[in-house]
């Protein structure tokens, strides 16, 4: 009943952390706890310094755009695939660096809600939390896979050409998306080899984007760099603040037992594990659809990983799942949104 | 077509509206700077040694911790958080009004509550009289908490009780998250 009251109270359009602290603390009544102790999770919020990767990362796409490196570079590549058919070996090398450059791209594009993933699970479920960097690396070959698929899918062409808004603007910014590229893999090769953590990698990746764009190629003025700052900071506190306060949910629905009671009484046979990763797997697509990559993850993690961990999946499984997940839900919602292309393609 | 919210206290154009929205924009600058800083010096000094950055983690604690609250409450002037409208585009411009109103009267309290609680948790700091950074009160840098949620809610509860002109609904293609 509470649960409706909730969902109605969300879909009225209460901000989500609004929603999420009612959450909290309907639970911490029911559970005799002190209310106060809410705001200690949003208090202990700066003692996860890896968090800062956030606002960092954000600064980085509102300097980049939004969504730059989604999609500045599947497009085009594929669509230069599509050209080269067959299997001759440019086709293969155009395919090969296709996979490359979306994988790199998706790869930047999933660092926040790696960081944020990790951040839920390590309160959720202490004892199997995953390391950002490890979650990220892991899920950088499926998330890949997910990304050139949709680009690669026949019939989509004009209608993704719509949904990457941003790609044709990339292309003519000849040479430019180059350099990008070029981090982009310097970034993640750090990551993968171990050099570098991802907060690392989000400074960087700030650095980078801001000087190129400020000194290299005078496409921003220091007056506008400020500007993008505060949009990404702002936008970046209300993540934290959903992050801070569902810290609390995610302690509370630990400490209560309430998922692992749930849980057993689901079973723990192979049946039961199937049904709950397809239910988990929809709630994440429907998040992702709903509340775009970070609060997708942040408001479905809780719920789901100490009920998988209790069924036996294992605690990166659940991490790559959720990113996966997220990342179809929040691609879904380009699709739907993208106005039709001139004559074709399918109906809305 | 989708309908979408805008509010007009976003883009004041009176001279105190500027200076607010100046005076945010400043602040959160300043404070997005000063974390990055912070957070270069550390990384540089924890990766080749040498520097003494044991302060750092402290540092970036209280200056996320306060990016996140001012950011916050900058957002909730600006309509910045994170909303869900799938019921107000549904209804007639009257009836979503009213539920917008409804919503932002509903954050208002919450956020009063939270205030509370924040307000609750700095007094019990000040008991218990920690320091952080070698001389710096802990309660002064949780202070933010109960501040940044008293703003939000003020924020709220103006744009719930605000008149009819506050609220500018428009037919705008593509728009909205």
């Amino acid at each position: 009943m509470i649960g409706l009251v909730l969902l109605l109270v969300l879909a009225i359009g209460v901000p989500v952390f609004a929603v999420v602290a009612m959450a909290v603390l309907t639970g911490f009544l029911q559970a005799e706890l002190e209310p106060a102790l809410l705001i200690i999770s949003v208090l202990e919020l700066g003692d996860q310094v890896q968090l800062l990767a956030v606002p960092l990362m954000s600064f980085v796409a509102a300097i980049l755009g939004r969504d730059y490196y989604l999609n500045a570079w599947i497009l085009p590549i594929s669509s230069m695939a599509g050209e080269n058919s067959g299997l001759n070996p440019s086709s293969i090398a155009v395919r090969l660096l296709s996979a490359l450059a979306s994988g790199c791209a998706v790869g930047l594009t999933m660092v926040i809600p790696a960081v944020l993933y990790t951040a839920i699970s390590e309160v959720a479920a202490p004892r199997h939390s995953v390391s950002a960097e490890v979650l990220l690396v892991t899920a950088l070959i499926p998330v890949a896979l997910v990304a050139v698929a949709a680009a690669c899918m026949p019939g989509l062409g004009g209608r993704a050409r719509s949904v990457f808004g941003s790609v044709s603007v990339a292309a003519e910014r000849t040479g430019r998306p180059l350099w990008d590229l070029g981090a982009a893999i310097l970034l993640l090769v750090a990551v993968v080899a171990g050099w570098l953590a991802l907060l690392d990698v989000a400074l960087v990746a700030a650095i980078w984007a801001a000087v190129t764009r400020v000194l290299v190629f005078h496409e921003l003025s220091w007056q506008q760099l400020t500007d993008k700052a505060v949009r990404a900071a702002v936008t970046s506190a209300g993540v934290l603040l959903v992050v801070g306060l569902s810290l609390a949910w995610a302690a509370i629905l630990h400490d209560a037992g309430t998922l692992q009671a749930l849980s057993d009484g689901i079973g723990r046979g192979t049946g039961q594990t199937l049904a709950f990763l397809l239910v988990a797997s929809l709630l994440l697509v429907a998040g992702g659809f709903v509340f775009g990559l970070q609060i997708g993850v942040v408001l479905i993690a809780p719920l789901i990983v100490p009920v998988g961990l209790s069924l036996g999946v294992d605690a990166l499984g659940l991490g790559v799942m959720c990113l996966v997940g997220v990342l179809l839900g929040r691609g879904s919602l380009a699709l739907v949104r993208a106005p039709l292309p001139e004559g074709g393609g399918p109906t809305s | 077509m989708t309908r979408d919210v805008h509010d007009s206290a976003g883009q004041a154009n009176d001279p105190t509206g500027k200076l607010i929205a100046a005076l945010e924009s400043g602040s959160v600058a300043c404070l997005f700077a000063m974390v990055v800083l912070v957070a270069l010096v550390k990384q540089v000094g924890s990766h080749f040694g040498g520097l003494p950055v044991g302060w750092a983690d402290d540092a970036i604690s209280a200056l996320l911790l306060w990016l996140v609250m001012v950011g916050s409450a900058v957002a909730a002037g600006r309509l910045g958080h994170y909303r869900v409208r799938v019921i107000e585009s549904l209804f007639p411009t009257g009836v979503a009004v009213v539920l917008m109103r409804l919503s932002f009267l509903t954050a208002a309290v919450v956020s009063l509550v939270l205030a509370w609680y924040g307000l609750r948790a700095v007094l019990l700091e000040l008991e218990f009289g920690r320091v952080v950074l070698d001389r710096v009160p802990l309660w002064a840098i949780y202070v933010i908490v109960p501040a940044a949620f008293a703003v939000m809610a003020a924020r709220f509860l103006a744009f719930g009780l605000a008149p009819s002109p506050v609220f500018r609904l428009r037919e705008d293609k593509g728009s909205g998250r």
